[in-house]
């Protein structure tokens, strides 16, 4: 007799503690951690850096290359150095037309980023509202637990309750 | 003899009558395993819903970054025809043979 109370009793201690332990943790899902850099603004073209060649002085000829007034003038005449101007100009100009083109460029890889940026937003709601529908889930699932519970303690101790009252009833007519 | 008999009877009766009663009014477990799959399963939805929506991100980030670094070659590359553009034309305006102003003109034309 003394065996089996000693059984029952180390088999209680050892179901206590088992019994009371907490429920595994939930480790909810961490999501990599995305970081853009800022963007540094853009400079601009520094028009100052690239030189301008001063204003073209031709010489005004007539027919027979005899210098005259502009008024007068049939052909104009450049000196290399002048004419070398119009070559500056030339350069000048296909430099703007290609700075223009590479800015070009530059815009419209900046209107990728920000609709790829756009989209990344679009996600990251998408994301968001299926975190926030997971929670609902999970809140309702936690409520009809706990409702359950609720009820399965009342019903269990009213039945228990009365068949106490019933048991000391019994008694009490059997007593009597 | 026959009172302890009544009341040891009473007693394991109404015993067995609670825990019929219980066992009928209880929660089944079955039910319990049910919610808790429903449960498990629309998580388990969310959660790849999730890892997907992560993946369309990711591709997106990717796609961001190599935008990004278009951008700097792009501005760089601007840096760079300035500077070039800067050091032909300082070049061209001490030219003085005509034959290479003319060639540097023709050569130039044709990209404007």
């Amino acid at each position: 007799m003394r065996k089996i109370i000693a059984w029952v009793l180390m088999v209680t201690l050892f179901l206590t503690p088992v019994m009371g332990c907490a429920p595994k943790q939930f480790i909810p899902y961490e999501p990599p951690a995305v970081e853009f850099e800022r963007t540094p603004q853009y400079e601009g073209i520094d028009f100052e850096a690239i030189p301008k060649p001063k204003k073209i002085k031709p010489v005004f000829v007539d027919e027979n290359f005899k210098e005259v007034p502009a008024e007068e003038a049939k052909f104009v005449l450049l000196v290399p150095k002048e004419y070398a101007k119009v070559a500056a100009v030339v350069k000048l100009a296909k430099t703007y037309k290609q700075l223009a083109q590479e800015q070009e460029v530059l815009i419209n890889t900046n209107v990728d980023i920000i609709n790829s940026l756009k989209e990344y937003v679009a996600l990251e709601q998408m994301k968001a509202k299926e975190y926030r529908r997971l929670w609902a889930d999970s809140e309702n699932a936690y409520r009809q637990e706990r409702y359950q519970h609720k009820l399965d303690n009342a019903i269990n101790k009213g039945f228990a309750a009365t068949i106490a009252i019933g048991a000391a009833v019994l008694l009490a007519i059997i007593a009597l | 003899m026959n009172a302890a008999v009544v009341i040891i009877g009473s007693i394991a009766g109404l015993s067995l009558l609670a825990a019929l009663v219980m066992w009928i009014t209880g929660r089944g477990s079955k039910k319990s395993d049910i919610l808790k799959a429903i449960h498990e399963a629309t998580q388990d939805k969310g959660k790849k819903k999730v890892e997907e929506i992560t993946k369309k991100e990711k591709v997106v980030e990717v796609n961001i970054r190599e935008k990004e670094k278009l951008a700097t070659e792009s501005r760089n590359k601007i840096k760079d025809i300035q500077k070039k553009a800067a050091a032909e034309i300082e070049e061209v305006l001490k030219e003085d043979n005509l034959k290479k102003i003319q060639d540097e003109i023709d050569e130039d034309w044709d990209e404007l």
